[in-house]
């Protein structure tokens, strides 16, 4: 039942966001050259065709939704999944935050002794000892083998990074 | 011809890297086709940036190498865990797995590998034969012909791959649309920009890739948790017998064709193979009720066909631009960031980088079944090395090898917000594969249509009547009447997506 609604939500969003970019075309600046096939052209045929499409999806979801709601039981969205996926991404947002500051070094360490312990398959040995050997494998892979440069972060960390890579 | 190959032989064994290179790839394509939810597509995208240190043509033969070695991987653990590595080999798994809890893994790891080799070289040599000529042809392509291929791509995969129609031409619609960001080709118009110059370039590919393919997979799968799965680890060296693999080899044969010319329809690549050369298998032989209980041919003819599937889909890209799977859809990213432009001019202009992949791709199957011979009972090590470690690290390649690419956060944060839509698209069920087809060919087609109607002075039947644009166009429509038509002859009108598997089964 969530996944219905769910896909009814995302259908419903793409529905409106296809009318929304559709109205935005109209209003791109005309050209006399091209006015045949001027800048809206693509733009209006896609949105278009996608404002056709999420409609019919959108009309069958509705349909199916009122014929299963009585059929089926209530299901919800497993709550570990929910937790899971809320801190794996708040994880990747805090490195791409952290990476910026911090430089790559300290913010990989960092994050790679965080995530795996999400999930508890592993030891919690290899876990630890992971992510020191990676981090320095793939720093000394990007700037010495391959001639990469990677974030190097700011001030004092700056320092850090440039002495290490 | 002769000519060009001598050159890139020439280049090939003058440069020892290539080889380096290539058993490198194989390696790393076999380690991301055997782990289950990191797929040859992530092993792809994730090498893109490395690319960037190389000269095109090792960057070429390091995708090239890891598309082959993805393709087989999946069938390591379709055989030892019951869950297919990568989509392709899901019907791998449904006669592998029978025959390795009869204690037969290692020979059934040996007929998935020998079928793959035997499978891809096959795709090879139509990839060496067709791709010249069928850029030859190409030549004589006008932007009509360009627009009608291009259409047939995301029709193909939207319509041939299985699962839902409507849900694969949203999301190869949704592709197209994300494609038109940036400045008009045409009138350098900023369309969708809303002010951002560093929108005016477009959305970048690499990033959009990386993110919608790797980052969500991982985001997705801590999501999901791990469920303990029994793991055949034992692998006998008990491999095939050549009389054994000889009693395939009709399968083998049918497999091979199906694979290639599978795999060089526009949008449509390994997995589709996989699925119609089973089912054709199935259909075929004298004792169909073995199949599902661990018989060989049930095992040689999905690997066969999408190891085939693999040089099949490689002929579109090389010789006309268009990909033939969503593999190679990737792939045009390691080309862009050389510069390089997939396409009829390629093979003109670019002979040693085309013939040096036709050389690379053949060597990268005789090694893989050599090499894989004698390190088929190592393959069930792969499957040991758990994912809490393996998903964090992929996070850290895809940030740091997008980082590298222009030395911009901007692009890691493109990347991210690719991830996010790529998992949306995952939790509702819309196929990402159909996503990035219609990203790839979004200019493609825009371009051609537009060039094509000034051309033809607006006339749009003169435009669309162009013998092959017209045959080329039937058959896309016909495919989206196929697909439509096998949608509501087979499935039940509830098809809600699971949590296990929301992606319907692509290319």
């Amino acid at each position: 039942m969530l996944n219905k609604v769910s896909e009814i939500v995302v259908t419903a969003g793409l529905l409106i966001g296809s009318i929304v970019f559709w109205t935005i075309a109209d209003r791109f600046p005309a050209s006399t050259r091209y006015a045949m096939v001027d800048s809206d052209l693509w733009p209006k045929i896609i949105f278009g065709a996608l404002i056709l499409l999420t409609a019919a999806h959108l009309i069958l979801k509705l349909v199916e939704l009122r014929r299963s709601y009585t059929e089926e039981a209530r299901d919800g969205i497993d709550p570990g999944y929910a937790i899971r996926l809320g801190l794996t991404c708040g994880m990747v947002l805090f490195y791409y935050f952290t990476i910026q500051i911090l430089g790559f070094t300290i913010s990989t360490m960092i994050f790679l002794w965080v995530v795996p312990f999400i999930l508890p398959q592993g030891s919690i040995k290899l876990k630890l000892l992971f992510s020191p050997i990676f981090t320095l494998t793939v720093g000394m892979a990007f700037s010495w083998g391959l001639g990469m440069s990677l974030p190097r972060g700011t001030g004092i960390f700056y320092s850090f990074s440039e002495m290490l890579f | 011809m002769l000519d060009a190959y001598l050159s890139a032989l020439g280049y090939m064994f003058g440069n020892p890297m290539t080889f380096v290179l290539i058993l490198f790839s194989l390696l790393w394509g076999i380690a991301f086709g055997a782990v289950p939810g990191l797929t040859g597509i992530v092993g792809v995208a994730l090498l893109i940036p490395f690319t960037f240190a190389f000269d095109p043509i090792e960057g070429m033969l390091l995708l090239g190498g890891v598309y082959v070695g993805a393709t087989f991987g999946g069938a390591i653990s379709a055989i030892l865990f019951n869950t297919p590595g990568s989509p392709e080999a899901a019907c791998t798994a449904l006669d592998g797995y029978p025959m390795a809890q009869k204690g037969q893994a290692g020979k059934a790891l040996g007929f998935a590998l020998a079928a793959s080799a035997i499978g891809g070289i096959v795709g090879t040599l139509a990839l060496m034969f067709l791709t010249p000529p069928l850029a030859k042809l190409a030549l004589t392509f006008g932007p009509s012909e360009y627009f009608a291929l291009a259409v047939l791509g995301i029709t193909a995969i939207a319509s041939i791959g299985g699962g839902s129609v409507l849900k694969g031409l949203i999301a190869g619609l949704l592709g197209l649309a994300v494609a038109t960001v940036g400045m008009d080709p045409l009138t350098g118009v900023a369309r969708y920009t809303f002010g951002n110059m560093l929108l005016l370039t477009g959305i970048g590919f690499v990033p959009a890739i990386i993110g919608i393919f790797a980052l969500s997979e991982v985001a997705h799968r801590y999501g999901q948790g791990m469920k303990k799965q029994e793991v055949i680890t034992n692998v006998s060296t008990d491999l095939p017998s050549i009389r054994e693999f000889i009693q395939t080899r009709i399968t083998l044969l049918r497999s091979s064709f199906i694979g290639t010319v599978i795999g060089v329809l526009p949008g449509v690549g390994a997995t589709t193979a996989a699925f119609i050369s089973y089912s054709e298998a199935v259909r075929w032989s004298r004792n169909p009720k073995k199949f599902g209980t661990g018989t060989p041919d049930g095992i040689a003819a999905p690997e066969c066909a999408n190891s085939a599937a693999v040089g099949g889909s490689m002929i579109p890209l090389l010789a006309l631009g268009i990909p033939g799977s969503a593999t190679t859809a990737v792939m045009i990213g390691g080309l862009t960031i050389h510069g390089i432009i997939p396409g009829p001019m390629l093979v003109q202009n670019n002979a040693d980088l085309v013939y040096s992949v036709f050389i690379g791709m053949m060597l990268a199957n005789v090694v893989m079944l050599f090499f894989g011979l004698r390190a088929a009972r190592y393959f069930a090590i792969i499957l040991r090395v758990p994912y809490p470690v393996v998903g964090a690290a992929i996070v850290v390649l895809c940030v740091s090898g997008v980082f590298a690419l222009n030395n911009n956060m901007v692009e890691v944060a493109v990347m991210l917000a690719f991830g996010a839509v790529g998992l949306l698209l995952k939790r509702v069920g819309f196929p990402v594969a159909a996503f990035i087809i219609g990203l790839v060919l979004g200019p493609i087609v825009e371009v051609s249509l537009r060039q094509g109607l000034i051309l033809t002075d607006y006339d749009l039947w003169a435009f669309a009547s162009r013998p092959i644009t017209l045959t080329l166009l039937i058959i896309s429509f016909a495919s989206l009447l196929y697909g439509f038509w096998g949608q509501f002859r087979s499935t039940p009108p509830n098809d809600p997506p699971s949590d296990e598997n929301a992606e319907p089964v692509r290319a």
